[in-house]
């Protein structure tokens, strides 16, 4: 299995990447190289396996459904690069 | 041939609930709505990098609950997926979701549509997924962000495209709400969007098995704009169809106010979303016995309150589906009914005036101000004719009004209804002779001046003379004569 440079750019537009066509072609190569290395699993025979969703099988943790305090808000936003002390601030989110 | 004849629209919907749980889905936030923005949040719904995510049982007990009741089969081994895209009030970059294993699969309900067959719609999968955070448009220096919603749980109900109106799909969220109203897994509310509904439309020659090319509406915040938008939708692709040209598949967005569903911009919809199973969460596993006891916690449901109302209480199935819309009526018709066994009349009562003040006052049964035992003993005075109808529906008013009881206001304001035949002869004695003309014409055989004297009896007694004993009386005098 490989990839094109095209699809490249394409996995590289959903990840919100830019890349400029220097780094483009070396990522493809790169690219190509993993799935290169990872196809050789595919010499396994896994018709007759379930195929395997988490490497580890235990009994689930889950939560009852009780509260536990949050963060104030003045901490919440502490690390955001834009806020108004209230909301999260980013770039206009261009309207319908 | 009529366009409607020519081709047969096929409708799919995506419905999201959100689930009245006290916390979000991943973490111990509140996912109550309505606080200040920001302030029901933490690492884990921020999106932090490190924290872990940990399943709230209480999302997977109500996804069972509405699996039960929309006769869905209950996967005892699903999987967490990551949904992937990009949007603000997404900060991880992926929602947590269901992809390959939900929770529920392969169910049905049945809507029943005015003067047609009942419709079998199913269920094609049912699953848990968290909620994205809100964006607020109209700040002037950029896109605010609230992420209390953020993480707070859903259950997406997904159908077979098997709904073929606009009405019928607006009856089968109708339906969807009814049930999880009466589960108590969501408030169905759908102008405030905790009921919401994506529906994809596409129309095809009547009979052919092909399915045309589809649509994918959203936006539509209340019924009537559900039956709407996709009524609008399917006469679009009509005229497209008809004029020649062909549908080109798109994500519209339903503008209420304008009554039209206009287009999102292409880029928004460039739908890739790697689905793959979330390394943060173990499989979700539901062992028999939680399975078995979900099941018998399941609430009384609407149709079996329909199948009592009707075979217990004897009432029409008309009378029946509409008391039972709404649960908390079919509870208030119940508790009337312990106190009363005019049952017909419990209905009438609250089908009527009841309904009628709730919508006039905007008021849900709950804050109504006559308690369902003080219906009922409006209504036994009614049964044992110590008050007529007519005077029954006036001590109603006076009962909303004074906040006091039926016999109270009867006593008060001296309403007890006047069923003694002697004291009928002479007051209607007094009448005949204050109208000798009147009298000549109803001795003559003029039926409508009977009428005319009934109405002057009830005047004279303020209403308050029994129309049974009144009819009688007068009919014997006026032989007599």
């Amino acid at each position: 299995m490989s990839v094109t440079k095209d699809e490249a750019a394409y996995i590289a537009k959903l990840a919100n990447l830019n890349f400029s066509e220097d780094e483009l072609v070396s990522y493809t190569h790169d690219l190509n190289e993993m799935l290169e290395y990872v196809s050789q699993l595919q010499a396994v025979d896994t018709s007759s396996v379930e195929p395997l969703t988490h490497p580890i099988s235990s009994e689930p943790w889950m939560r009852r459904d009780e509260l536990r305090p949050s963060v104030s808000r003045e901490t919440a936003l502490k690390n955001a690069p834009q806020t108004d002390n209230e909301y999260f601030i980013v770039p206009k989110v261009i309207k319908q | 041939m009529n366009k409607e004849y020519r081709y047969e629209p096929v409708i799919g919907l995506e419905v999201h609930a959100q689930l009245l749980t006290n916390t979000k889905i991943f973490c111990g936030c509140s996912a109550k709505f309505g606080a200040a923005p920001n302030t029901n949040v933490c690492p884990v719904c921020l999106g932090h990098p490190g924290v872990l995510p940990v399943l709230n049982e209480r999302v997977v007990e109500f996804a069972m609950k509405m699996g039960f009741a929309v006769n869905c089969s209950i996967n005892q081994k699903s999987i967490i997926a990551r949904k992937n895209y990009f949007y603000p009030d997404s900060p991880k970059g992926y929602q947590i979701s269901q992809f390959e294993l939900p929770v529920c699969e392969n169910g049905h309900v049945i809507v029943s549509l005015k003067d047609k067959e009942p419709k079998k719609i199913r269920i094609k999968r049912i699953h848990i997924e968290e909620d994205a955070g809100k964006s607020v448009h109209d700040l002037p220096y950029g896109t605010g962000i609230d992420l209390n919603r953020c993480g707070t749980p859903l259950i997406e109900i997904v159908t077979e495209p098997d709904i073929s109106s606009a009405e019928e799909a607006a009856a089968y969220m109708m339906k969807i709400r009814q049930l999880v109203q009466y589960l108590g897994i969501c408030d169905g509310n759908m102008e405030e969007g905790s009921l919401r509904c994506d529906a994809n439309v596409s129309i095809r020659p009547r009979g052919s098995e092909t399915l045309g090319t589809k649509t994918e509406i959203k936006n539509m915040n209340s019924f009537r704009n559900v039956e709407k938008a996709i009524l609008f939708e399917i006469n679009r692709q009509h005229e497209i169809l008809e004029d020649g040209g062909s549908i080109i598949q798109q994500t519209l967005l339903w503008d209420a106010d304008a009554e039209e569903a206009r287009p999102m911009r292409s880029k928004e919809e460039a739908h890739d979303y790697r689905y793959f199973p979330d390394p943060d969460l173990l499989p979700v596993i539901i062992s028999d016995s939680w399975l078995s006891s979900v099941r018998e916690s399941l609430p009384e449901l609407p149709a079996s309150y329909i199948d009592r109302f009707t075979n217990v209480f004897g009432l029409p199935v008309y009378d029946a589906e509409v008391l039972t819309q709404e649960k908390s009526i079919a509870t208030y018709f119940d508790e009337v009914c312990k106190f009363t066994t005019d049952y017909k009349s419990a209905s009438n009562w609250i089908m009527g005036e009841v309904m009628r003040i709730l919508k006039e006052q905007k008021i849900e049964i709950c804050s109504f101000p006559i308690t369902a035992e003080a219906l009922a003993e409006l209504i036994n005075l009614c049964q044992n004719n110590t008050i007529s109808i007519k005077i029954a529906r006036e001590v109603f008013g006076y009962m909303i009004v004074e906040k006091k009881t039926a016999g109270q206001i009867v006593k008060e304001k001296q309403l007890v209804q006047l069923s003694d035949e002697g004291a009928i002869r002479t007051i209607i004695a007094e009448i005949l002779t204050k109208f000798p003309n009147e009298l000549e014409e109803l001795k003559s055989g003029k039926e409508k001046v009977f009428g005319f004297f009934v109405g002057q009896i009830m005047k004279e007694t303020k209403g308050k003379a029994n129309p049974q004993v009144v009819n009688t009386v007068l009919r014997a005098m006026v032989t007599e004569l």
